[in-house]
């Protein structure tokens, strides 16, 4: 398997272009540069606000420096309050090529989208001389989520991505599941699984934050759709969405954007610090995508029960589906049918590996579905959160 | 399926229990202390199944993910599904009944519909 080695030392499983608003007031010139520019790896990302705001100024640093990233052009208006001469320098620092077009210098919506071509046909230039390099799955960080999910995802999809995540941490790999959220009622069972004690307590402190969190904007993460697909009480889609993370040792616990310091397994807290103060902690599937690759996911995999058809920008998505009802029906839509557990036709190990020969042709150049249908998702929204505690990351 | 085709089935269905799924099994229970089991195939109204020596008479559909209960569960008893509770009998359930939102809540967070359009009624 070939990865594409960046200047700062990373390795990319794609070799994307990023353009990247920095308002809403931003979106529209953007997207029509990513639409006229006619190339499935030009992406567009960005940022809504104009307020300024530091969790997303660092998730808008890590996303346009991630390893399957290989160029930036950031779009702006002109007066919003994003901070893009940092943004620019810290993907300039990390010898990615950068462009900045601010809307109101460029002489508007016209010249800027011609301008905006103009350079993400000279980066492609650039980015055919990104060197080949030799990838491993030891070079892999792989994040899992789980998106409409039914009565049967924690029985079938779910301990066959936990399956697969023993074995890509066995091969050296970096693992990462999360939603604390949805691990409401796994506190302890986490806890001893932690490498050290004190990680342990971080770890429970972390469900409680999400308890609170959740219980104070009144909702869990918990969609009808769960209750449609069987699934009654939060306690219950907990214990399946926990199996997604396998039965290795947690090594560590991060926030979005932290980038786990060596191979193992990690458990993501999306859950902002302090008082609720911007709304519920990811308003959607993609906003958890979006800070798993943030923590440096080459590669998404992604369980569901009632069908979810989501991809991402930056990095693919494989779907896992886990009852073969909703595999049939969503048929272009599904990588994995893991409803052949329930069907009896194949065993949790034997989709384990599935998954993992998916993950090894996807590294390899294959396209996952939603990535060859086009699906390159992005949401960022709002968050505050204080960096973590010494013992989050007790083998640094 | 009809009852009596469903009693023919008896065998396979009695004999193939426990947290392995084979073939043809229609409900699956995934710990010995679990009192719900789930449904792996879509069931009938009417069907008569049975699991060990234990007949279930399912009284409505029940869909792929959903629960039955494998016993009778009182008010306010612990459902238990991997071994561990997930949530509470709101009434008696008869055995063979469906276990969802209108007999069991959780002893965490309170779930929602799309009936519920803002927290504050979610709360209710």
């Amino acid at each position: 398997m070939k990865g594409y080695l960046r200047n700062d030392g990373r390795i990319g499983i794609r070799n994307t272009i990023l353009v990247a608003y920095l308002v809403e007031c931003a979106h529209h010139v953007s997207r029509l540069i990513v639409d006229r520019s006619s190339r499935a790896d030009v992406h567009l990302i960005g940022f809504p606000g104009c307020f300024p705001n530091d969790y997303s100024l660092r998730m808008m640093q890590n996303l346009c420096t991630h390893p399957n990233v290989g160029a930036v052009v950031l779009i702006s208006l002109g007066c919003e309050g994003f901070n893009r001469s940092v943004l620019q320098k810290t993907i300039s620092d990390s010898g990615r090529p950068v462009e900045t077009l601010v809307i109101q210098n460029e002489g508007g919506t016209q010249s800027t989208i011609e301008a905006g071509l103009n350079h993400v046909r000279a980066l492609l230039e650039k980015m055919d001389q990104v060197p080949m390099v030799d990838v491993t799955v030891s070079d892999l960080v792989i994040g899992t989520i789980c998106g409409g999910s039914d009565g049967v995802s924690g029985i079938s999809a779910n301990p066959a991505v936990g399956r697969c995540f023993d074995r890509l941490i066995e091969d050296g790999a970096i693992c990462i599941f999360e939603e604390t959220g949805e691990l409401i009622g796994c506190e302890s069972s986490m806890a001893a699984r932690a490498t050290t004690r004190e990680l342990g307590s971080e770890i429970e402190a972390a469900v409680s934050k999400a308890a609170l969190y959740y219980e104070t904007l009144g909702y869990g993460s918990f969609a009808p759709g769960n209750a449609e697909g069987g699934l009654t009480t939060l306690e219950e889609k907990s214990i399946g969405a926990y199996s997604k993370s396998g039965s290795s040792a947690i090594n560590g616990l991060i926030k979005p954007g932290d980038i786990p310091p060596g191979k193992g397994l990690y458990l993501l807290d999306i859950v902002p610090d302090g008082e609720p103060q911007f709304g519920f902690p990811n308003i959607s599937d993609n906003a958890e995508i979006v800070e798993l690759i943030a923590s440096g996911a080459h590669l998404i995999l992604f369980t569901t029960g009632r069908g979810s058809v989501v991809g991402s920008a930056i990095s693919p998505v494989i779907k896992i589906c886990s009852n073969t009802q909703t595999y049939q029906r969503l048929a272009d839509d599904m990588d994995v049918n893991a409803g052949s557990v329930l069907d009896g036709t194949a065993t949790i190990d034997q989709v384990g590996d599935e998954i993992y020969e998916n993950i090894l042709h996807l590294t390899n150049g294959g396209q996952s579905r939603s990535e060859a249908l086009g699906h390159r998702e992005f949401i960022l929204t709002y968050k505050r959160f204080e960096p973590i505690g010494p013992a989050c990351l007790p083998g640094r | 399926m009809t009852a009596t085709e469903s009693a023919e089935s008896h065998s396979s269905d009695a004999r193939e229990t426990a947290a392995s799924t084979s073939r043809g099994n229609k409900l699956i229970r995934l710990n010995e202390q679990d009192n719900v089991l789930i449904c792996c195939q879509s069931i009938r109204s009417g069907e008569v199944l049975y699991f060990n020596e234990i007949q279930l008479r399912i009284r409505k559909p029940i869909e792929v993910g959903h629960k039955i209960a494998l016993i009778p569960i009182s008010a306010g008893q612990r459902i238990v599904r991997f071994g561990v509770p997930i949530g509470s009998a709101t009434r008696a359930i008869e055995a063979g009944e469906h276990v969802h939102t209108q007999n069991l809540r959780g002893d965490y967070m309170l779930t929602h519909n799309r009936d519920n359009t803002t927290a504050e009624s979610n709360r209710n």
